[in-house]
């Protein structure tokens, strides 16, 4: 996995934040989809997570239980609290195109299923599709690349994080393909091209807005991505 | 002992767990300013997911304070944020894991990993250290940490990557990572 030292920061401040439940519900998203496809941010996963562990043995002063709390809790020991989960978890459920490849912890935890539903060209050679989930800080989309599409030099004005699904891709800083998770941070300009055999499939949370550099900014008015 | 509540269903050793882990837990919760009443509550579902899925925990793969840690945190995603909670449930690329239980050598060899952290941590500088203690007590974004604290956002996140390398370097921390 390759990532660039400049933005090492942004990505293990992400995987920190994860293992901490700070992250809103897009980012959450794309980081275990991530977690599912890269054994390496696995590992630092169980760090953060120890680091959890420690914070509430070690840094947590014992605040007594109320002293019915333990009797209440032995009376439902044998209860059968499975059916009550399901319940629980019948959240929205989330379409996404068939073609995509998505991890199935990020299917079954979320009721996200394939279907047949299209994608929406946004610029020649370059598909999107939203994925519609509940959260106002942050967008998530699926982009599907054309084979040897090449995107315009953009920047962001918020943090763009790519995971590919499919494919492969490669801008300034490297090459990326499944599993691969690549942060963008704010006004970092890079194009993108994809793969020349089999293009892109990737998953995209962006906060902010996407804004064309260069003479393609011209185009800037008409782009809604 | 939570492997005593998982392999045998051992109500002794579970309310051994719940002594020490309960109070513990609802000290975790209200560090946001959730209500006690409420973290009494949560700290009893947390207890009793614990119950349920004991026969899941791995003390080859964590110890028993980071997996209660993890089953806490998730019932504050689920019931505190709203959100829908994205755990980790890998299926694919998954090594293969074997299924014997842990010999008394792996367990003890653990546990000083375990401590190594608690010790790592100790020693990490205080600018360091009080983010990592925001991220996980405070539910509130990395964003958000920088506004209340007036430290830039970039200055926040290479804290918090400086304080991982110095756990992941720490000698009895190594074979964690």
């Amino acid at each position: 996995m390759v990532i660039r030292e400049a933005s090492r920061d942004n990505y293990e401040s992400l995987i920190l934040a994860y293992a901490a439940g700070i992250l809103d519900q897009a980012h959450s998203m794309i980081i275990a989809a991530h977690l599912a496809l890269s054994p390496e941010a696995r590992k630092l996963v169980q760090t953060c997570e120890a680091i959890g562990g420690t914070l509430l043995e070690e840094h947590c002063e014992p605040v007594p239980m109320r002293k019915t709390s333990l009797g209440d809790v032995l009376g439902q020991l044998e209860e059968c609290r499975a059916h009550k989960e399901s319940q629980k978890q019948k959240a929205k459920s989330v379409a996404f195109p068939e073609d995509v490849n998505m991890p199935e912890c990020v299917m079954h935890t979320f009721s996200c299923s394939p279907c047949k539903t299209h994608w929406k060209t946004v610029y020649p050679g370059l598909k999107i599709f939203d994925l519609q989930l509940s959260c106002k800080s942050s967008g998530a989309k699926l982009m599907k690349a054309e084979p040897a599409f090449h995107s315009p030099q953009h920047a962001h004005s918020g943090t763009e994080i790519t995971l590919v699904l499919d494919g492969a891709f490669r801008d300034e800083s490297g090459f990326y393909k499944r599993g691969d998770l690549v942060v963008a941070g704010e006004d970092y300009k890079h194009s993108m091209a994809a793969c020349k055999d089999q293009g892109c499939i990737a998953m995209v949370v962006t906060t902010g807005s996407m804004r064309l550099t260069g003479l393609a900014s011209l185009l800037n008015p008409f782009l809604r991505f | 002992m939570l492997l005593a509540v998982g392999q045998n269903r051992d109500k002794d050793s579970f309310i051994r767990v719940f002594e020490y882990f309960a109070p513990r837990v609802k000290s975790f919760l209200m560090k946001n300013g959730t209500r006690e009443e409420t973290a009494d509550e949560l700290a009893q579902e947390t207890m009793l997911a614990v119950w349920d899925k004991a026969s899941s925990f791995d003390p080859r793969q964590a110890s028993a304070s980071t997996w209660i840690f993890t089953i806490a945190r998730n019932k504050k995603i689920d019931t505190l944020r709203k959100t829908t909670r994205y755990s980790f449930e890998s299926t694919d690329d998954n090594p293969d894991l074997e299924t014997t239980a842990p010999s008394p050598r792996q367990t003890i060899e653990r546990a000083e990993e375990i401590s190594g952290i608690a010790e790592a941590i100790k020693a990490l500088p205080e600018d360091q250290a009080q983010l990592l203690r925001k991220s996980f007590f405070e539910d509130k974004s990395h964003g958000e940490i920088a506004e209340e604290t007036g430290i830039p956002l970039g200055t926040v996140k290479s804290r918090i990557r400086l304080a991982l390398e110095r756990l992941r370097k720490d000698k009895k921390v190594k074979s964690l990572w």
